[in-house]
């Protein structure tokens, strides 16, 4: 068993997830309720990772964060080196990657809040910030916890852009969805079987505890 | 409320995606059609036999099956992918006749499994290069010395290679980097491929400084113009045999082509790629 490729699996689903929240709710705001020019076009740019083969993806990245592409160079100027090959570059590829999951479900969450809802809110005297933290949030519970399982889950098995830009490097790019690929490769079949099973069995228990907190979350918010 | 025209909206916007899905899969399949009836013509409606074979070869067979189909009017159908791959696809019975691999372990192992027809046969030998992007800090030459001073001065970050574990050019890669006595500078500086096709991507794309690719994939049309490469020498490394093995089920159409690539055209073909071809 790769366990620094568990704890690798783990410390970048958890680092998606922490960075890529914030984000989905202000977008998923702004494009439920903002009044935004061209929003037909920018609903589909955040829906395209997931129409988008992860080949097609991963080849531009790999081009894009390689040190002789401007892109490169400046991430490079940013992070002390070009992200290819390194945590911070699969990182970047798996909050492109599972931007539409994240954004998705809370856009959805937010689209179902009748408008009345709100301007009740308005009218009560609450301010801008107090209605989102107070009314909207609340209300959208259901919605971010899904993004959260959805964006958790699917970075665990992320697999076809880490092995595009990653290079298998163990302790920065080997997740464990590319250690168990290293290993059928090389036909150890009981190691690949062990990771495999212990990933099946983490992302259920994920699941499983992501779906319990919402509907906790969710039934207690609606009984207020 | 603003319930119904919401609804409205999202069902106009679903039946607006599928009209496009369909609208796609139509010019698609039109735009298909033309080349599936052109293969079947040339293959006078018999099936092209399915040919498996590892990354490095891929501009070898293509050219050798350019040839054949040249010469005979019979395509071939080509799949390439790392042996390893490969093998595992045959065991579980995917539909391919011949595997041309990068190594001999694994066409051994299908003749053990009792999958082959005869016994596998050395049909290549395949040659080791150190290669670089173009505009690389890393200077290439045969002894490696210029990579010995790159990673002296710092000035590299990455050297890619093929998995050393289950590619044959990786595992040479790590002999002749021994032989150098660079192992211990470069080992943490590794970044390792699939297969031997995507270490080169590494290095043509820029994203590796220097890296050990197969002599084949340097001496390509595709890759020679963006980078820079070197032969190892040969006897850094233990030879990397290349294997062929004609699985029990193969067409006779699949045996033909075996024979091609072993006859002159094939052994033309593959020495111009960079392949040592010995005599039967």
């Amino acid at each position: 068993m790769d366990w620094p490729a568990f704890s690798l699996t783990l410390q970048l689903a958890v680092w998606t997830v922490a960075l890529l929240l914030p984000c989905a709710v202000l977008i998923a705001r702004l494009l439920a309720w903002g009044r935004i020019p061209m929003r037909g076009a920018i609903e589909a740019l955040i829906m395209l990772p997931l129409v988008l083969p992860p080949t097609v993806l991963g080849f531009y990245l790999l081009v894009a964060f390689s040190p002789q592409s401007e892109l490169g160079r400046a991430l490079g100027a940013i992070f002390g080196r070009a992200p290819v090959f390194s945590f911070t570059g699969i990182l970047l590829a798996s909050l492109i990657v599972n931007l539409p999951f994240a954004v998705q479900p809370i856009q959805r969450a937010f689209e179902a809040i009748p408008r009345n809802v709100r301007e009740a809110a308005f009218v009560s005297g609450l301010s801008r910030w107090q209605t989102m933290r107070r009314i909207e949030l609340p209300l959208a519970w259901p919605g971010i916890i899904s993004a959260i399982a959805l964006t958790f889950a699917h970075t665990l098995g992320e697999f076809g852009v880490i092995l595009m830009i990653g290079g298998s490097i163990p302790g920065e790019t080997r997740v464990l969805s590319i250690a168990i690929y290293d290993r059928v490769q090389a036909f150890d079949i009981a190691g690949a079987g062990v990771m495999s099973a212990v990933l099946l069995g983490f992302s259920l228990f994920a699941i499983a505890v992501v779906h319990t907190l919402a509907r906790r979350k969710g039934a207690a918010s609606h009984g207020i | 409320m603003s319930y119904p025209t919401k609804t409205a909206k999202a069902a106009a916007r679903l039946a607006m995606a599928g009209a496009f899905l369909v609208l796609g899969f139509v010019s698609h399949a039109w735009l298909q059609k033309p080349d599936v009836l052109a293969a079947e013509a040339a293959t006078r409606g018999g099936t092209a036999p399915n040919i498996a074979a590892a990354a490095s070869l891929r501009y070898s067979l293509d050219e050798i099956a350019v040839r054949y189909a040249k010469a005979t009017g019979t395509h071939v159908k080509l799949t390439y992918g790392s042996t390893g791959n490969l093998v595992h696809q045959i065991q579980s019975g995917a539909p391919f006749e011949v595997l041309f691999a990068a190594d001999d372990r694994s066409v051994k192992r299908l003749a053990a499994a009792g999958k082959t027809e005869g016994e596998p046969v050395i049909f290549a030998r395949g040659e080791l290069s150190v290669a670089a992007p173009k505009g690389s800090p890393v200077s290439v030459d045969s002894e490696l010395k210029g990579l010995g001073a790159a990673l002296a001065a710092g000035k590299v970050r990455h050297v890619a290679i093929a998995n050393a574990e289950t590619a044959p050019y990786g595992r040479a890669a790590e002999e002749a980097l021994k032989h150098a006595e660079l192992w211990q500078q470069v080992k943490p500086l590794l970044v390792t491929g699939e297969n031997i096709g995507q270490t080169a991507t590494f290095v043509s794309t820029g994203a590796a400084e220097v890296g050990f690719i197969a002599r084949s994939l340097a001496v390509s049309a595709e890759l020679s113009t963006g980078i820079v490469s070197a032969v190892v020498p040969a006897s850094w490394y233990q030879p990397i045999n290349h294997g062929l093995a004609v699985m029990s089920d193969a067409s006779y159409e699949a045996k033909a082509f075996v024979d091609f690539v072993r006859g002159p055209q094939g052994r033309e073909v593959l020495e111009a790629n960079g392949f040592a071809v010995p005599y039967p």
